[in-house]
This record gives C-alpha cells, structure tokens and sequence, in this order.
C-alpha cells in the first residue's frame, strides 16, 4: 500500500521544477524543501489539481485515477473551513451516507476536540483549533492516504508540537499513510519514518531520520542546523 | 478569466441535462438570502426613480408641447420597457455581485475551492448553479414587483398633473401590452443569470490576499455591469423586431 513516483519531471513554461523525481512514500514520509522547491507541486501532482506532464504516479499499484485519488484526502497549509457552515457541517459535508453525527463526533475525539463545538462557526475557534477541524473534515470520508501541505508553517513551537503529535496520532489510529510537505525539520526527525529533501529540481538527500541527521548535502545541513549529528557523536 | 468563463458556458448545457447536479437545499437558500435580500433596496430606488421620470417627463412635454396630455402613456411605457427592468438588475449587480464575487474570490484563496474539489463536490454545482437558479429567478420577479412599485408611484405623481389614477391606468393602456411586460420579466431573468456566473468566473481566477479580493470583486462588478448594458440593448433590438 503506497504511492510511487516514477521519472516525473514538471516544468512550468520554460522554468523546470521537478526533474525525474522517483520516491515512494511510506507509512510516515517527510517531503522538506526550500520554498519553492516544488513541494506543493508535488502534492498537487498526487490530487490531480496539476496535471502529470511527465512520468508517472501509481497507487497501490496502478496508475493514478479519479477513483483511486478518491482514497487520498489532503489537509491544506490553511485550515481551509467553509466559512458559512458550522463544525458539524463542515466535518460532514464529505460524509455521504451513515450516521453523520455518531461519525463527526467520532472524528473530533480523534482530532483531540470536544463535541461542543459542533454548533460553533469556523471564526469563532483558534487557528489551532481550526487546523484540527479541518483534518477531521479530511478524514471523513475514510481516506487512506493523507496528505498534508505545510500542516505547521507558522504555529508557535508548542502548536507545531501538538499538530504533529496528532498528525502521528491520526496515522496510527485510522491507519492512513501520510505524506507531509514542511519545512519543519524537528517534527520530520521525531515523528517521520521516511525523509526525502528536494532542491534544485530533484531527491538530494532520503532515508530514515538517522541516515538524513548523517547527511553531508550541504542543503540537509543547514535545515538541521541544531538537530545536527556529528556523525562520530552519532556512531558512538 | 475567458477560459473559466467559457468552460462555465459549456458546462451549463451539461447542469440542464444532470438534475441529479441540483442542490435544492442550496438553491431555496440563494433565493431567499439574495432574492428576498434586495427587495427592499431595489423597491426602494425604483420607487423614487418612478417619481423622478414622471416629473421629468412632465416639465419636458409642458417645454416642448405645452401639454402634459402624453405624460401616462409615454412614462408607463418607458418604465415598463426600460426603467423598471434596467434600474433594478444595476442594482443586482452592485448588490449581489460584488458579495457573490467576494465571497467566492475568498473561497479561492484560503483555499476553500480546492477543498471542496477534493471532497468530490463540484465546486460549480455547489456555488454557481444554486445561486445561478436564484437569481435568474429572482431578476424575473424584481422586474416584475419594480414595475407594479415604480408605476404606482408613477400613479401617484401624475396626481399632480391632475391625472387621477383611472384616467392615468386608461392612458397608458394605449401605449403598452402583456408582451411588453413579459419581455421585461424575460429580460431581468437574463441579467440576473448573469451575475453570478461572471462572479464565478471572476472569483474562481482570484490570486493573491485580500487586494486580490478587492481587484476581483471590482473587475466582477463592472464586467456585469457592461454585460447587463450590452445585453439591454441587444434584447431591446430582438424584441423590437418582433
Ligand atoms: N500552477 C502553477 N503555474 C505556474 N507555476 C507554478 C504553479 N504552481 C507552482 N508553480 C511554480 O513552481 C515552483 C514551485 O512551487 P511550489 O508551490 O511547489 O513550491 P513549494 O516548494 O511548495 O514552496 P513553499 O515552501 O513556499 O510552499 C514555484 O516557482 C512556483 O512559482
Ligand atoms: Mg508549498
């Protein structure tokens, strides 16, 4: 069960930001990147908001389809709530059979909220709170790849934290994978089982937190900056 | 935006044919938030706007002809062909437009847009064609209720000229007919359809914050209003060959 990249190359006029990229994505990967590296674009690739213009990307096996992208939900950089709908609507408004309300308040207990909020407008909860929300409306229709673009980008440390706690919490009790796109290099080396780093148009550097934190690429250094392991320290 | 605009106008053809795209729910509250929302304000100016016309009328037949004898039927019929269709659907426009592109241009950039795609809900059944339904409902009926305001108030000034109201209605009877009241109704369903879908097409290419927002919801509102005022006139032209 993953998602394989194979040879996909992108280009945006003349300006090329993905060039041959081949990964695969398992249980927990961190995909981390300078800004514009072309992180975004390759969740973009996966849920078909940008085309594939070269190479390919398969599902559990077969090519990438509107039905198959139907198991992949994706958490946007901003919570992205329906500013007119409620809690409850919002987290339901995927839902189309069931029991709605057994299955939305099931869902904020995995998101760590309480049922109260419900009645509540997207306005009226903290941007936290909000981003939490907006991953339960995610995993409302059962998907069974997530991923998230950027789920941490300006959150003070402790926010940072309990979001990437949960994102680990959800992984582990809904069974998803996860794909998160970040720049956020301590959340990657505690939760992520997989890291890739993108730059200058392809894969620089993969592996688990160990190999990455043993990097000489010069990009994966200055991300580790603190987190950086003399790899003599590291063997010792 | 010609891109967006286009697939729109191709797609509506499709929405006519796929009843299971209809959203009811959506749609009743488009009609009552944006519908019953402008009776008021459009009420209100058509209302005035028929006291102005039949005095204006008035002071111009007593210059020129040094006879109020046409005001009735000269300012019936301008209102029922033109006034009462055109003044309420500007205000539709400036109305319903600019909050329609607004909100639809907010969607866009925080994101909401995509969301929606991503949860398998076409973001055109759920934003144009309830709204689309609505308001071309709703610029029918306007039309409709601005002609009977704008002509009582019409009624009432003529008082004035010492016109009394049956001799008034009398008056006018001569100038106008059913046709001239359902060609107007047909033409404020017309420009009320299209508001919402050039907010669409507007909203839907929103880049950046909230300047963006400001640029679009702009850009919206004077397209609709060109489109409402090119539209008028080549309506008018159609039915006047009928
Ligand atoms: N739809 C598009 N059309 C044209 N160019 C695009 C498009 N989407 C992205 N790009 C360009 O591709 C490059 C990579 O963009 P992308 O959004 O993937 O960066 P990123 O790695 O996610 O950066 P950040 O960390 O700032 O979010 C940028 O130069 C961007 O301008
Ligand atoms: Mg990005």
């Amino acid at each position: 069960m993953s998602i394989i990249f194979s040879g996909i190359s992108t280009a945006f006029g003349t300006k090329q930001v993905l060039k041959d990229i081949n990964f695969e994505v398992s249980t927990m990967t961190f995909l981390l990147g300078k800004s514009g590296a072309g992180k975004s674009v390759t969740l973009k690739h996966i849920m078909g908001q940008i085309p594939i213009q070269q190479g390919s990307i398969t599902l559990d096996g077969s090519i990438l389809s509107p039905q198959s992208r139907s198991l992949c939900g994706m958490v946007f950089q901003q919570p992205a709530l329906f500013d007119s709908m409620n809690i409850f609507d919002n987290i339901a408004f995927g839902l189309k059979t069931g029991n709605k309300k057994e299955r939305v308040l099931e869902l904020l207990h995995h998101v760590d909220l309480d049922p109260s909020i419900v009645t509540k407008m997207p306005h009226d909860l903290s941007y936290g709170m909000q981003k939490r929300v907006s991953i339960a409306r995610t995993l409302a229709p059962n998907p069974r790849y997530l991923l998230f673009d950027e789920p941490t980008t300006g959150l003070d440390p402790l926010a940072t934290r309990l979001i990437s706690d949960l994102i680990m919490h959800v992984a582990n009790t809904c069974h998803v994978t996860c794909l998160v796109v970040s720049h956020d290099i301590g959340s990657a080396l505690r939760i992520a089982n997989h890291i890739l780093f993108l730059d200058d148009c392809r894969i620089v550097a993969s592996g688990d937190p160990k190999t990455i934190q043993l990097s000489t690429n010069p990009l994966v250094q200055a991300f580790l900056g603190r987190h950086a392991v003399c790899s003599d320290s590291f063997v010792n | 935006m010609w891109r967006m605009l286009a697939s729109i106008l191709i797609d509506i053809p499709h929405f006519l044919i796929h009843p299971r795209r209809f959203r009811w729910r959506e749609t009743l509250e488009a009609l009552s938030t944006l519908g019953a929302g402008s009776f008021q304000v459009i009420t209100l100016a058509t209302a005035f706007a028929g006291i102005v016309i039949t005095h204006e009328m008035a002071w111009h037949m007593q210059k020129a002809l040094h006879s109020v004898a046409m005001v009735p039927g000269m300012s019936a019929q301008f209102i029922v062909r033109e006034l009462a269709v055109a003044v309420p659907a500007l205000l539709l426009v400036s109305k319903v437009g600019a909050s329609l592109t607004a909100e639809i241009a907010t969607m866009k950039i925080t994101d909401q847009i995509d969301a929606l795609r991503l949860l398998g809900i076409n973001p055109l059944d759920y934003l144009l064609y309830p709204r689309l339904i609505a308001c071309t409902v709703a610029g029918g009926a306007l039309t409709l209720i601005s002609i009977l305001v704008t002509l009582l108030c019409s009624v009432a000034t003529a008082r004035a000229y010492h016109f009394s109201p049956p001799e008034y209605l009398a008056l006018a009877g001569h100038f106008m007919k059913l046709t001239d009241v359902i060609q107007a109704v047909i033409k404020g369903s017309t420009y009320g359809a299209i508001i919402p879908i050039m907010s669409c097409a507007y909203g839907f290419c929103c880049r950046g914050g909230a300047e963006g927002v400001g640029h679009t919801t702009t850009q919206s509102v004077v397209a609709s209003t060109l489109c409402v005022i090119v539209l008028d006139f080549i309506l008018t032209m159609l039915f006047s060959l009928i």
